[in-house]
């Protein structure tokens, strides 16, 4: 078994489950990297008991089925130390998590260090009585090994983000012109607690599958091309999902701001209400005047006439 | 795009956070669409308002892939090209054929004509004999009387009816051979052969146009129309259907050959017009709605939604021959031996226990053996048509 703290096991599997469990030793090949079928089973077990403590032995079967099994039994051979398990690792895996750093990082530089920095994590970090502890040893084989590293990687990129976004220089301030920000207001207008009420009232019952599309698109600034290679749908199905929500939101609203004692006209006018910072004002063509402007000669010449 | 009003947006950002953040496993799993029920509610419930895990969401989504075609093709990249153009070349001669009889008026004037004697055969045509497997350049048996085309003489009496039908049940036969997957010999080839598919009459005159297409039994590749200098043909005696039929089954390598050879078994000399567009070879195509609906193309370019009941939701399909299997979300995997007609669920897993991870890919080399990929990467075998599968 693995190192570190002993799993959470199911008890005293079934019969059926011990056979699947051999089956899935065998399969993959995890005899290989070192484990025996004993170590791999309570391995399976453990995972079993994280994601479905209560299953039936049918659905757990099922469960075992659906795992990366044979990835799973790889990054436990490497977190024993096993030098297959490591040679195949690195055979496979290497090259892909830094092509994944790039990608994340948008920058080389930045993508070998984030790489790096995990591949070391990976390797083991020593605790202070020389254990290694290795960060493959959370992997679960719910997906594969390569999405696995793809998120591990982006979650590292957004902790490294969010930590050094507010380290930002006064020149940097000074070159973007928001030195002087003043701090957000906190006695704006409240508005209408209708307004407000109808429209969290409206949001909850939004299914969490729209409010993703909603919260990435008007949110995040995601393109609909993005939401759909996430989701795993064609770009147009996402595009009339989100007009479609974004229409019944509104009917939504004001239909419960005429329930709240609204009448049709006020619900509509607080819907079509415009925000200052909505407003996408061109300011070049706002200024730009239809003619050239003439000079005074020119002006006094076409009065005369 | 719609615009979402402000004091919406605000909202929205502000929904608050009931759940933990997902593993890393879950947050992978859901990028690659390998988690199901449940699990993928409960992690979207959770990215919709968690703005990092939606970040570490679209960072860690795998790579685009090349577009999968709903349609996967049963032979080489070759056949989805040749099995087109045989068709549009079949239907070109079918026109023309059917344009050519119509133009035929029973009181003008005949066109050009020429005479052909033909001798009795052998014996009976049956299957085995009717394909004629080896022609001979030339016979003395079948000799054109008459001069070339170019120069025939034309005739004022109107034909009678009689020789009109003969001259139809050979457009017939030359159609059911052409639908069947059959090339045409050289034009000097058909003039002279002694057509072992000729009819049983022991002196038979046979009228043959100069503008006749040119389609004869020959072995089983596409159909081709025969060049323009190729007229004179020799227009014998319809064949009996059995004969293209027979062929089409013998030829395993057309998917279009077997299943025109089932509209040519219906052709008979007196309905050949009405028949000329059904014997095109038509072979369904099928495909997958954005909405994740199985639909069959119909002969007018139009398509029909199959397996609606299911309420399925599909993501690829496969066809080969008359087998088609489709499957989706939740493993559902369907399979139908009938162009579509019927239909069987399978269950893809071993041990009675099915695999529930949606189905990504399915590719079928022929009616048994397959391979089905799952959106957890897992791939399955099968060797009897998906009854019992294998883990790959």
């Amino acid at each position: 078994m693995a190192e570190g703290s002993q799993p959470t096991q199911l008890a005293l599997p079934s019969a059926d489950v011990r056979e699947t469990c051999a089956r899935l030793f065998v399969a993959a090949q995890a005899l290989r990297f070192g484990l025996t079928e004993d170590a791999f089973q309570s391995v399976l077990l453990e995972v079993a008991a994280k994601y479905v403590p209560s299953a039936s032995d049918r659905d757990l079967i099922s469960f075992l089925q659906c795992l990366h099994s044979e990835e799973l039994a790889l990054t436990r051979g490497c977190v024993l130390g096993n030098e297959t398990a490591w040679e195949v690792f690195m055979t496979r895996y290497r090259a892909s998590l830094y092509e994944a750093a790039y990608a994340v990082a948008k920058d080389e530089s930045a993508g070998r260090e984030l790489a790096d920095s995990l591949y070391a994590e990976l390797y083991g970090i020593p605790k202070e009585n020389g254990e290694r502890v290795s960060k493959l040893r959370y992997y679960m084989g719910r997906g594969s090994l390569a999405g696995w590293l793809r998120t591990v990687l982006a979650q590292e990129f957004v902790n490294r983000y969010r930590r050094t976004r507010h380290e930002v220089s006064l020149e940097a301030r000074i070159e973007e012109g928001t030195q002087f920000t003043a701090p957000a207001s906190s006695n704006q207008d409240p508005g209408d607690a209708r307004v407000d009420q109808a429209i969290s009232d409206a949001l909850s019952s939004v299914a969490p599958s729209d409010r993703f599309i909603l919260s990435a698109y008007y949110l995040d600034g995601r393109t609909l091309a993005e939401i759909a290679r996430v989701l795993q749908v064609h770009e147009s199905t996402v595009s009339r999902k989100l007009e479609k929500v974004v229409g019944v939101l509104r009917k939504e609203i004001c239909k419960r701001l005429i329930a709240a004692g609204m009448s049709s006209r006020q619900a509509d006018e607080a819907m079509q209400h415009v925000d200052v910072r909505d407003l996408n004002v061109n300011v070049r063509s706002g200024l730009q005047q239809e003619s050239p402007p003439r000079t005074f000669y020119q002006k006094e010449k076409g009065t005369s006439q | 795009m719609k615009e979402l009003p402000k004091s919406v947006r605000d909202k929205l950002a502000s929904k608050p956070i009931f759940a933990a953040h997902p593993d890393s496993d879950l947050l992978g799993a859901f990028s690659e669409g390998s988690l199901s029920g449940s699990e993928r509610e409960r992690v979207m419930q959770h990215i919709s308002g968690c703005s990092e895990c939606r970040e570490v969401v679209f960072l860690a989504a795998p790579p685009p892939e090349p577009v999968q075609e709903g349609i996967v093709p049963a032979r080489g990249s070759m056949w989805r090209w040749i099995s087109p153009v045989a068709a549009v070349a079949v239907l070109a001669v079918g026109i023309g054929v059917y344009q050519q009889y119509r133009s035929k008026s029973p009181t003008g004037p005949t066109e050009q004509v020429l005479t052909a004697t033909t001798t009795k055969p052998q014996s009976a045509p049956t299957a085995e004999n009717a394909m004629p497997q080896s022609t001979p350049r030339s016979s003395p048996s079948a000799k054109p009387k008459s001069a070339p085309p170019n120069s025939g003489t034309k005739t004022e009496s109107p034909r009678p009816q009689a020789e009109r039908e003969s001259e139809l049940a050979g457009f017939a036969s030359g159609m059911a051979a052409g639908a069947a997957g059959t090339r045409a010999p050289d034009a000097a080839d058909s003039r002279e052969s002694p057509s072992p598919i000729a009819a049983p009459r022991a002196e038979q005159t046979v009228e043959v146009t100069a503008a006749a297409p040119v389609i004869a039994v020959q072995d089983a590749t596409p159909a081709r129309p025969a060049p323009p200098s190729a007229a004179p043909v020799l227009a014998a005696k319809p064949a009996p259907a059995v004969v293209a039929k027979q062929r089409a089954r013998e030829s395993s390598d057309s998917v279009e050959a077997s299943y025109a050879a089932e509209s040519a078994v219906e052709v008979t000399a007196g309905d050949v017009p009405g028949r000329a567009a059904s014997l095109v070879a038509f072979r369904p195509q099928w495909r997958i709605t954005e909405s994740g609906g199985l639909e069959r193309s119909t002969a007018g370019n139009q398509w029909q939604p199959v397996l609606q009941k299911s309420n399925a939701d599909f993501r690829a399909v496969a066809s080969v021959g008359s087998h088609v299997w489709a499957g989706g979300a939740d493993g559902v995997l369907y399979h139908s031996t009938d162009h579509g007609q019927s239909w069987n669920q399978l269950a893809v897993g071993s041990g009675g226990h099915p695999i529930t991870q949606a189905i990504r890919s399915i590719l079928f080399k022929d009616e048994r053996n397959g391979t089905v990929t799952f959106a957890n990467g897992d791939t399955w075998v099968t060797n009897n048509a998906g009854r019992n599968w294998q883990k790959q």
